[in-house]
């Protein structure tokens, strides 16, 4: 039961930074005309 | 790193299954060659090329040298000259390098010197191999080698593998089941989170604050800003290292340990970017006595370290700034013995103002990182003022 919550959770985490990172990237693309060049980048 | 990278590393890693055990070595180095040579065909013939002429029959002489039972001294003349041949043409790098950042335009560093940045770390690894094996003096296969040398998901920017940690996984591949698949994409997923959303609003917001006009507490913002984009945009590239290094069967190291929990700047460079700090520990601040010496030579080695590691992020005043900065605070604490607060006291006011001040002043060398010195000094004279009218 615990285990089943935890997983879930964990589940529902993963969920919502998958929902945010398609956001972030459909936000990207309707900024920039270059498409995703340049959007992951090091620097550092 | 960028998209392309990143799309072949999700093929290579459906590869990876079709391959057998025993080839691992074979496979990994032949793939990781196509993949750096596809993105970056500058930086995979010159890695390849210093990898195959230079560092292995530098470290076979080594082997040789310690067979034939040369002396003591003609082993580390080797062994030093390697590493200083290895050192002169990272500064060269970094000259070069330099040059092209200065014609990027914006904040970014332009392609070229993207698709160099790999280089710095590739001297870390074969610096760090070459030292450990003037110790073991155990042959490498050179498979191996260029697989360490150029594993795709560390190339860039780390984390900075041990060459025996690297080996001992190629030797006997971990089997890729359901768990480790999970683990991987669980730390993937969490590396585009803080890169592409957590990093990139920290990174809008420091674009907003700087365009204030500087007093204490927007300089206090931007430099809390600042700090916390830096955390969020590394540690998310070394989540995707990790992730991508799981798909491809090794065990990539992690960069971070809960850093903001630090009560002693020694302590906050334990857990954050903690390979380059352990590469730094066991190939500089050891070899120059900074473990065995008195609490003075310890304090100035820590310093020197620092130093270095300031230089090594770019030969400018604001990195050497940053490198005095932290070199200074390290100094300070080596010599008045400060020692973290013991987890079983870690509660309370007394903890978390420590934790607040170590933090405060970890997070004020954030801003020696901005790449235009003129906003960096705008900052500064902004804690000068206080706003009010």
């Amino acid at each position: 039961m615990m285990r089943n919550t935890l997983q879930n959770a964990a589940f529902v985490k993963w969920a919502c930074m998958v929902v945010a990172v398609i956001w972030a990237i459909i936000y990207h693309l309707s900024q920039h005309s270059a498409g995703l060049s340049g959007f992951v980048y090091v620097n550092f | 790193m960028d998209y392309r990278f990143i799309g072949l590393l999700s093929v290579i890693g459906l590869l990876r299954w079709l391959c057998p055990q025993r080839a691992f070595s074979l496979f990994g180095a032949l793939m990781s060659a196509a993949l750096i040579g596809f993105v970056a065909p500058t930086s995979a013939v010159v890695v390849m090329t210093i990898t195959l002429l230079f560092v292995y029959p530098a470290h076979r002489l080594m082997c040789y040298a310690d067979a034939r039972r040369w002396t003591h001294s003609i082993q580390r003349a080797i062994f030093l000259g390697a590493v200083f041949a290895l050192v002169a043409l990272l500064a060269v790098f970094k000259f070069h390098q330099q040059l092209s950042a200065r014609h990027a335009s914006g904040a970014r560093l332009d392609t070229s010197a993207i698709e160099l940045i790999g280089f710095s770390y590739f001297m870390f690894r074969v610096i760090g191999f070459l030292h450990v094996q003037s110790i073991l003096k155990q042959p490498a296969s050179p498979l191996t080698l260029v697989f360490y040398t150029m594993f795709p998901s560390t190339f860039t920017s780390g984390p900075i593998q041990k060459y025996q940690d690297f080996k001992r996984q190629t030797d006997s591949p971990a089997a890729i089941d359901a768990a480790l698949l999970t683990k991987g994409v669980y730390r993937v997923t969490r590396g585009y989170f803080r890169k592409l959303v957590v990093a990139e609003l920290f990174n809008r917001a420091v674009i907003s604050v700087l365009a204030l006009t500087p007093t204490v507490w927007t300089s206090g913002v931007a430099v809390l800003l600042l700090y916390l984009y830096f955390y969020f945009d590394f540690a998310g590239y070394s989540d995707l290292a990790v992730g991508f290094g799981l798909f491809l069967g090794i065990n990539v190291p992690d960069n971070f340990r809960k850093p903001f929990t630090a009560t002693t700047v020694s302590e906050f460079w334990r857990h954050y970017h903690i390979t380059l700090v352990d590469w730094f520990r066991d190939h500089v601040f050891v070899p120059l006595g900074g473990l065995t010496g008195s609490r003075v030579r310890a304090a100035l080695v820590a310093a020197v370290v620092m130093l270095l590691c300031g230089f090594w992020h770019g030969l400018t005043i604001s990195f050497l700034a940053w490198g005095v900065w932290h070199g200074g605070m390290l100094f300070i604490e080596a010599l008045m013995g400060s020692t973290p607060v013991p987890p079983s006291r870690r509660q309370g006011p007394q903890y978390w103002s420590r934790v607040l001040w170590t933090n405060a002043r970890i997070a004020f060398g954030a801003i020696f990182f901005l790449p235009d010195p003129a906003a960096t000094i705008r900052l500064i004279k902004g804690f000068g003022h206080l706003g009010l009218r």
